[in-house]
């Protein structure tokens, strides 16, 4: 049995609690009381029955969705963990599988996956990016979250067009009983949300993020901090109206925006010598959810959404200039259905569609923006090589899936099929030469994507996980150039496989180890032959694989402490091409060690986090030799990634305090201090002009985020 | 009340930035610092003059140390390198002569191997740089010195462009020429200085200039528009000197910059003696011209 969070007491001893996803770890005793379903993947607070002794309890729902290998934490939860600056989607962070992505990036690195390989998702709708950039905050405001969860890989046939992992963000139910509204404001940025029911039917939430660490930062003349790592300005709204229609009927209307932009200039007195970059990103989503339960226990879920990317990086090194833009019309349809099948089986069928409609804009250098596996050493110019391109592309994904939730006894058997149909257009096959006319490119293809998971409960304390299938993904709009790219790509493929082991030490303490390999096939790489073919600058030869163990330890709240300790040993690989070496992948961290803690003392919570991760690959540089023209030296490179930066470590602390000014008023004051320790974790190599030495650039030393947070 | 003592809550204690020092300007040991080619420009097969300047070689006497190779092997587009990897090889370099200066003619092949000319098959024609250049690789290895390349600018034709516009450009356009040196002056507080009395420890303001010919415009096929454009060159200047102390290694106006002149400044050495100057004044399509200048420092 497996349900969302319903808690049953009994005045007895007898007490059960179900989790979403789980089992009840005590089976209750009788009772003649019957709860009605949730709506399909609809999760609630915790909701409790009392009941009295021997009286049977039947509960009837479907189970929600859950992966195998999913972690799933509340968002008042998440909010507490040291390092999240009290923003519940950046627990992620802590949870295991997740690499730490170089500093002053907003990339996420899942089981040895490239960070464009994960997919994110808001209420099943995608967005492009789930921090603003440099990670310093997520894009989503926590106000809205129900809860987030994070799928390394191996996850379910209802989600694809990745190989990576699968991040979920599931936005709440808004409160039904009267107006609320939440300040927030730290170093960091400042937020405000606000909720009220509008009549009986209708609720409607509204939120907003501004960011201003630039200027905190620029008013405490930190030294040296934006030398190397740019700060954005960023925003992001949210607005959700809620309308309930008929009973255990509801539909959602969700906007969702965000920006961000960042600039840096490196001036000099000699022009070929000045730097400068400036990017920016948006993007917004409009979607409608509408979910129905009907009086069998089957639902409905229907999210159609449509949305547009923006994003636009501009550099300049002297006067070689490296321009992308791009501007996407986005647009997506999931629809699900689940229901019964005799009483052992949950049957889902659905269809997840998406499109994007790209119009791209390249200037400049061939070899920026980078590329996983591109060759480089902090500060070095891109190669003198330039040309322009401008293209459109379309990308469109339809698939349909199933899947069957299948309870046997102590085995839960989840078998999936998903199709993956892509039709991958490109405006130009050639590049442009006069006037002639353009010739597209357009492909279609299929990937046949079975999946599985299952569940075996040993005992009442043991159960064994596995997860397996094939995935799939299509090929960036930004890689269809016919001159920088090749329009002709199709979809990347990988084959995920899990296997683990859940062990219930008590109530609250489980501990879960879990194995897993990844393999990667027609990975999109760069052609490396100093002749390449006309429009193929990329090939789609590449392989990888990546595997490896991860233990996590867990905590559930008890007593007033929670936290985890998750240890991952791995390794990710790449072959460019087939006769090619194998080499480390760029983002490979073979160690990942973070303990997570929280404790609360009545209106004092303390938390804490430690993270030690080992040094991302590099390649060392050799020697030297001198590009007269340019004035400037030329790095000789040694084996490809083969040598490592310093292995990182921090430790982050929290303190916050609640008071309570009224019965409905909160104020929650919290500090936290990143890298408490002000060890100096090296974050990049960097030489001297010449190549003779080398120096280490460090990360951010102990910073303090301040704020505090008023809760109506 | 200091901005520090308002918002106490963002600290950052230490420095990210590693200590490397940039004294790219200071010359100790040999080292090759510029080449100049004579024309600048001409198509491949075309008997050139180079001549390199070569700062503190161990020993002149044997001219033939110096020694000239071009380089037959391109780049793979994906590398940021100037040169293929294999321009350091032995196997794909191609004796060109030895000594100082000497004459060759470049490979007649440079515009299929490092140009727009592709062979049949579907090749990917080469790219060129942001001044619509293709350039031949030239290897110098004098004694002591890191191996340096000279990049000399051939003249191809326009490739990837409709009949009309390639024949536009091919009337339009001028091959590149070298730029001056115009003069080199030395300023102390103001007032001139003179290369043979400069007080030690004294800052030098030095200002090199050229004329307003050497930043030549030229014809350059811009791809987005798919027709030909004027574009002018940038000129830069680096400077080098065996003792004091350079503000910077190198300086210039970018190519919407009319002025002709660009300056640094050099603090004299604390201790008398003759301190070595050179200047190379580069302009964006590959050209040079140096100029070596020995100064006496005085107490």
């Amino acid at each position: 049995m497996a349900l969302p969070a319903v808690s049953i007491f009994a005045p007895s001893a007898a007490h059960g609690q179900a989790e979403a996803g789980g089992h009840l770890s005590q089976e209750p005793e009788s009772s003649n009381s019957e709860l009605q379903p949730l709506a399909s993947g609809q999760m609630s607070p915790a909701r409790e029955v009392s009941a009295a002794p021997s009286t049977e309890i039947i509960v009837r729902g479907l189970r929600p969705r859950h992966d195998a290998f999913e972690e799933k934490l509340s968002v008042e939860q998440a909010r507490e963990v040291s390092g999240t600056q009290g923003d519940p989607v950046k627990i992620i962070e802590s949870l295991p599988g997740f690499a730490r992505a170089p500093f002053g990036s907003d990339q996420l690195i899942l089981w040895g996956a490239a960070p464009e390989d994960t997919r994110l998702y808001v209420d099943g709708v995608e967005i492009p990016r789930l921090f603003h950039g440099s990670g310093i905050r997520s894009t989503f405001n926590g106000e809205l979250l129900q809860s987030v969860a994070l799928t390394p890989g191996a996850y379910g046939a209802d989600y694809g067009r990745g190989i990576g992992g699968l991040v979920r963000l599931d936005t709440r139910e808004l409160p039904e009983d009267r107006a609320h509204a939440t300040v927030d404001a730290s170093t960091l940025d400042g937020s405000a949300f606000v909720s009220a029911p509008v009549g009986e039917r209708i609720r409607v939430a509204l939120a907003a993020r501004y960011g201003w660490l630039d200027r905190t930062l620029a008013a405490v003349n930190a030294p040296n901090v934006t030398d190397y790592f740019a700060i954005p300005r960023y925003q992001d709204y949210q607005a959700k109206v809620q309308l309930k229609l008929r009973n255990r009927e509801s539909l959602d209307l969700v906007m969702l925006a965000s920006t961000d932009a960042l600039s840096q200039n490196v001036l000099n007195v000699d022009p070929a010598r000045n730097r400068s970059l400036a990017t920016s990103n948006a993007f917004e989503r409009v979607y409608l959810r509408y979910r129905r339960t009907l009086d069998d226990g089957s639902s409905v879920d229907v999210v159609p959404w449509i949305g547009h990317d923006e994003s636009h990086y501009n550099a300049h090194f002297g006067s070689n200039p490296a321009d992308l833009d791009q501007s996407s019309l986005r647009w997506g349809l999931r629809a699900e259905h689940r229901s019964h099948v005799e009483s052992v089986a949950t049957l889902a069928m659905g269809i997840d569609m998406a499109g994007t409609r790209a119009r791209l804009l390249r200037d400049g250098s061939l070899t920026i923006p980078a590329r996983e596996g591109d060759i480089t050493v902090f500060g070095q110019p891109p190669g003198d090589d330039t040309n322009t391109d401008t293209w459109t592309a379309l990308v469109l994904n339809v698939a349909p899936y199933a899947s069957l939730d299948f309870d046997w006894g102590p085995l839960t058997l989840t078998p999936g099929l998903r199709f993956d149909g892509y039709l991958l257009e490109a405006s130009r096959s050639t590049p442009r030469v006069g006037q002639t006319p353009s010739i597209g490119q357009s492909t279609l293809r299929a990937e046949f994507e079975p999946r599985v998971s299952a569940r075996l409960r040993l005992s009442d304390h043991v159960a064994v996980l596995a997860a397996a299938g094939l995935y799939s993904q299509p090929p960036s709009p930004q890689d269809l150039s016919a001159v920088f790219g090749t329009p002709t790509l199709g979809p990347e493929t990988a084959t995920h496989a899990t296997l683990g082991e859940s062990i219930s030490v008590t109530d609250s303490l489980s501990a879960v180890v879990s194995g897993f390999y990844r393999s990667m096939n027609h990975l999109v790489a760069r052609d490396s032959n100093t002749t390449p073919k006309l429009a193929t600058a990329l090939l789609q030869s590449g392989t990888g694989r990546s595997y490896g163990v991860q233990i996590m330890l867990r905590q559930r709240p008890w007593n007033g402490f929670f936290g985890w300790i998750a240890y991952t040993i791995s390794r990710s690989e790449r072959r460019d091409s087939p006769g090619s070496n194998v080499r480390l992948f760029d983002y490979d961290e073979p160690r990942i060690l973070t303990a997570v803690g929280s404790k609360e003392f009545g209106s004092w919570k303390f938390g804490l986090r430690f993270r030690y991760t080992s040094g991302a690959p590099c390649t060392p540089v050799m020697g030297a030799f001198y590009d007269e023209k340019d004035d400037s030296y030329q790095p000789i490179f040694g084996a490809h990634n083969s040598i490592r930066l310093p292995a990182f470590w921090q430790i982050d602390a929290r303190v916050d305090r609640s008071f309570m000014l009224s019965d409905d008023t909160r104020l929650v004051v919290y500090l936290e201090a990143l890298n408490v320790t002000n060890h100096a974790n090296g974050e990049e190599y960097s030489y001297s002009p010449d190549y003779t030495r080398r120096g280490t650039i460090t990360g951010l030393p102990i910073v303090g985020v301040a704020g505090a947070r008023l809760e109506l | 009340m200091t901005h520090r003592a308002v918002l106490p809550i963002v600290l950052a204690l230490s420095a990210c930035k590693p200590n490397l020092s940039e004294d790219d300007w200071l010359i100790t040991s040999a080292r090759v610092l510029a080449v100049k080619s004579e024309p600048a420009e001409a198509k491949p097969g075309t008997p050139l003059t180079f001549t390199a300047l070569i700062a503190n070689p161990p020993d002149m006497s044997d001219a033939s140390t110096i020694t000239w190779q071009f380089c037959t092997a391109p780049k793979p587009p994906t590398e940021n390198n100037v040169v293929s990897a294999a321009c350091l090889d032995a196997s794909s370099l191609v004796d060109a002569g030895s000594g100082v200066s000497i004459v060759a003619a470049t490979p007649s092949n440079a515009c299929s191997l490092f140009g727009p000319n592709t062979p049949p098959g579907g090749v990917r024609p080469r790219d060129p740089d942001e001044t619509g250049g293709y350039y031949q690789p030239l290897r110098i290895d004098a004694p002591d010195a890191v191996p340096a390349f000279h990049l000399e600018r051939v003249l191809c034709n326009l490739a990837d462009a409709s009949f009309d516009v390639a024949t536009e450009f091919g009337k339009d356009y001028i091959p590149n020429a070298n730029p001056r040196i115009g003069t080199i002056a030395a300023t102390i507080g103001g007032n001139p200085g003179s290369p043979s009395g400069i007080p030690r420890g004294a800052r030098v303001e030095l200002e090199a200039s050229w004329t307003a010919a050497d930043a030549e415009s030229y014809a350059y096929y811009d791809r987005s528009s798919q027709t030909i454009i004027t574009k002018r060159e940038s000129m830069r200047v680096a400077w080098y000197v065996s003792s004091g102390r350079l503000d910077t290694e190198s300086t210039g106006r970018d190519e919407n910059d009319l002025s002709t002149v660009t300056s640094n400044v050099w603090t004299a050495p604390s201790t008398p003696g003759t301190t070595k100057l050179w200047v190379v004044l580069r302009d964006s399509r590959g050209g040079a011209d140096f100029s070596t200048y020995e100064v006496a420092v005085v107490p």
